[in-house]
């Protein structure tokens, strides 16, 4: 993470924030321009609208949604992973990271006509998450907070019980957006329909299964946004999704399907916008019990795996070998600790000394996608080079996940799970032995690292947590629990009508600097 | 006549019973739960707990039936895991796309499939026949996503003539039904096929009665003696199938609108199942066995005025 320093900050205190140039943030349109250029921006989802309510939406297709219509505190740099202010213009942490301090933007308007945001909103929009009658499946990650209080109009400070260094991320996620406290009151369940944010683009109807009609917020703080209006198409099937897009009938449209891929990658007119996402595809083993219980098995399968092949035949052009757990996007993420040579050789070798020579068979679970059914081939081809005889089980993919999940757990399951900015949240429960059953799914079970994890998330020595999850990452790596694979990219296929589109590690959709050209 | 329509309905009561029944223990029964739809794959262990007792899933299942069934009898369908909102909302708000769809395919169906089969049992053993059962059988081998992604491709993709997605805009008759007829003619392609063998065999058997013979030999026009004569006799079979038809057409409107992306209540199920959305699929299937129970009512019903015979039998029961 970059870190700018404040104008504002006061030298006595630790610098965790920044105010980049003001000039930058005033003015008209978000790039600059007198306006913006109009029109109307369609984009297709693979899901009907569910909740707009930021406390307690989960699913990505809503929090593409909320990401034009609310703001939090922070924000990232368009189209990176940089923070930067967004309702609050300058911040600051005690050295313990137990106290931090915002100052808010002033002169935000909330949407039709809710009125200026203050403290107050902050406060209230912060405890309603906290509060267990909201629901919000996200509260659990912000219970370190034990107190909230506006000292002013325009200032707010949170009191932690304990330090969290990932603070900052979080309240660039969307369950921190700022919602206003009269519209939340007024509205009650309405709200998650009406939802009143301070975003460019403020909620205007929704026509059940088939769209939602964002329209531009014009008192928006940055000035007047580019589009008129913002439709997002609900095409649930991703055949159907294409073909939309091909007839023209959207203008953005997210592309997973490797084939679809190939038919729009020479289309002219179209572009496509590509990164790697914070996302991982790998495949891992339970290591509690035979055969994976001994690590020359594990050891074996790491060199059996012909992963350059893999990723030539499988996945070229659309994602990024993976050199270590987390993508390289994410903070602390160590790269090149994977040694993924390919020798057969040597895992028969392993095999022999851990008695295994007769071969061994085993099982793989797998959603009944695609992108995870050709790698399994792949792997099942080259394992069974080395005497591993393993049996391909596909499953619906949200059974799968149950089944990880359960008590029995899976032997060995190929999948891609997302990961934050920050690493704790994925370290901290895929590694640590409280995530057992629900995310460790490895089954590692080991104190040292349980204590590495620990010291990690709750001390702010950015050095520190380096060395920490550091070796947490080489854990896994040389205990070959895990095979990476690659990073899967974000790609959207966009009309050459759209100016400015940028997909962003976290396939945000935010349409910052989103224009049309007709 | 009210008579039978009331034990009809009376017999409905065991049926409706045994889908609520059914549906809950399968979709209950299956593996996976709405958490992980809810939660994504990142959730912790606290996360899923407190969802899963929010939502009364660690409750003993005849409890959560018992439950279930006390709402349904009030008139509640339930609150959509997933979307928050009441299901009957959900489904009101997306039976008109389904029905006019259904509907339209009907309607696609018979005007394809009667002419079709009339011509083929009157040119009997003729090309005109050999090419009639060769393209019902094409007709009815194709499955309908196929041809509908087939009809997308070409007339609106390649031509750009008719809309590819939706429904069109609410409102606006015309773009209503221009978004209706790539799906109802996907979907009456695929029942007409039915229709056009039972109109040909039946018509043949009415054709060779005596009282077409008599009409013939009356000097009545061959045109009269098909329409009038032969076509109204021969109607019952075709009526029952298009009735049977309609049960059939409901459930290709899953398809159809998974392929079309139309908001009616076939893809909102298909993505409920997806999501575990256990209140949604319920409430879904409950209204699809509800319809069906209606059409053959009416099926029923319609029988009776084309068949005095049937007719007479219920008054002199009665």
């Amino acid at each position: 993470m970059k870190r700018k320093v404040t104008t504002l900050s006061v030298a006595a205190l630790f610098i965790a924030g920044c105010a980049p140039d003001p000039d930058a943030l005033d003015g008209n349109g978000a790039n600059g321009e007198e306006g913006g250029s109009g029109g109307t921006l369609r984009i297709g989802q693979e899901y009907d609208l569910g909740t707009l309510d930021p406390a307690v939406l989960s699913a990505v297709g809503d929090r593409q949604m909320t990401a034009n219509i609310f703001e939090g505190l922070l924000r990232f740099e368009y189209g990176t992973l940089e923070i930067e202010p967004a309702l609050a213009t300058a911040w600051e942490s005690n050295e313990e990271g137990t106290e931090w301090t915002f100052q808010l933007r002033e002169g935000v308007q909330f949407h039709d006509g809710y009125g200026e945001m203050s403290a107050d909103d902050v406060v209230f929009s912060f405890e309603r998450v906290l509060d267990e009658a909201t629901g919000s499946p996200n509260r659990s990650l912000l219970t370190t907070i034990s107190e909230i209080r506006a000292e002013d109009d325009y200032t707010v400070v949170f009191e932690m019980s304990e330090p969290d260094p990932s603070f900052e991320y979080k309240l660039t996620d969307w369950y921190t957006s700022i919602v206003s406290r009269e519209a939340v009151e007024e509205l009650g369940d309405d709200f998650q329909h009406n939802p009143i944010g301070t975003g460019r683009y403020q909620f205007e109807n929704w026509t059940q299964g088939q769209e939602t009609v964002t329209v531009a917020f014009e008192d928006h703080w940055e000035g007047e946004p580019n589009l008129d209006e913002v439709i997002y198409r609900a095409i649930p099937d991703a055949t159907t999704r294409h073909n939309s897009f091909m007839a023209g009938e959207i203008d953005v449209n997210q592309v997973t399907d490797p084939e679809i891929y190939a038919q729009i990658e020479d289309v002219e007119g179209v572009s496509i916008e590509q990164v790697p996402g914070l996302i991982t595809r790998f495949m891992g083993v339970k290591a509690d019990e035979p055969p994976f219980d001994d690590e020359r098995v594990r050891e074996a399968i790491s060199y059996a795996i012909n992963r350059p092949a893999m990723m030539d035949g499988i996945f070229s052009g659309i994602s990024t070998p993976a050199e270590g757990i987390l993508s390289p996007d994410v903070d602390h993420a160590l790269t090149g600790i994977l040694d993924y040579e390919y020798d057969p050789d040597r895992a028969l070798e392993l095999l022999e000394e851990a008695g295994y020579d007769d071969g061994v068979d085993v099982t793989l679970t797998i959603g009944d996608v695609d992108r995870f059914t050709r790698p399994a081939t792949v792997i099942q081809q080259n394992l069974a080079e080395v005497g591993i005889n393993m049996e391909i089980v596909t499953v619906e993919s949200q059974t799968m996940l149950d089944q990880l999940r359960s008590d029995d757990g899976l032997q060995m399951y190929l999948l891609s799970r997302g990961q934050d900015p920050a690493p704790d949240r994925v370290l901290g429960t895929w590694f640590h032995s409280d995530g057992i059953p629900s995310n460790n799914w490895a089954r590692i079970d080991d104190e040292e690292v349980d204590a590495w994890l620990d010291e990690a998330m709750s001390t702010m020595d950015m050095d520190r947590r380096d060395e920490l999850f550091g070796n947490v990452q080489e854990y896994v790596a040389e205990g070959h629990y895990l095979y990476f694979i690659d990073h899967e990219d974000f790609i959207f296929a966009v009309q050459d009508r759209v100016g400015g589109f940028q997909s962003d590690p976290q396939r945000s959709l935010r349409l910052d600097d989103v224009t049309i050209q007709d | 006549m009210l008579k039978l329509i009331a034990s009809r309905i009376l017999a409905a009561v065991p049926t409706l019973f045994g889908v609520l029944v059914a549906t809950f223990l399968i979709v209950h029964l299956i593996p996976g739960d709405p958490i992980s739809a809810i939660l994504g794959d990142e959730a912790t262990e606290e996360q899923i707990q407190t969802t899963r007792e929010a939502l009364g899933l660690n409750d003993p299942l005849y409890v959560q039936f018992a439950n279930y069934l006390t709402q349904v009898l009030q008139g509640d369908l339930g609150t959509s895991i997933s979307g928050r909102q009441p299901v009957a909302d959900q489904i009101m708000a997306r039976l008109p796309a389904t029905i006019s769809l259904a509907i339209a395919g009907v309607i696609a169906s018979v005007i394809i499939g009667i002419p079709l089969g009339m011509l083929a049992a009157t040119r009997r053993g003729g090309k005109t026949d050999f090419s009639a059962l060769l393209f019902t059988t094409v007709g009815e081998a194709a499955p309908a996503f196929w041809t509908g992604i087939l009809l997308s491709t070409v007339f609106a993709i390649t031509l750009g003539w008719l809309p590819a997605t939706g429904a069109g805009t609410p409102g606006d008759t015309w773009s209503v039904i221009r978004s209706l007829i790539l799906p109802a003619t996907a979907l009456g392609l695929a029942g007409m096929a039915l229709i056009a063998r039972i109109t040909r065999s039946s018509m043949l058997e009415v054709l060779n009665e005596d009282y077409v013979r008599t009409a013939r030999a009356k000097g009545v026009r061959e045109w009269v003696v098909i329409t009038r004569h032969a076509l109204r006799n021969a109607a019952i079979p075709v009526v029952t199938v298009i009735g049977l038809n309609f049960g059939v057409l409901l459930g290709g409107t899953v398809v159809m609108e998974t392929v079309f992306a139309r908001p009616g209540i076939g893809s909102l199920l298909v993505n409920a199942i997806f999501a575990r959305d256990y209140p949604v699929v319920q409430g879904v299937t409950l209204v699809i066995a509800v319809s069906f129970v209606l059409v053959n009512l009416v099926t029923d019903i319609v029988y009776r005025f084309l068949d005095p015979r049937l007719r007479d039998e219920v008054t002199s029961k009665a």
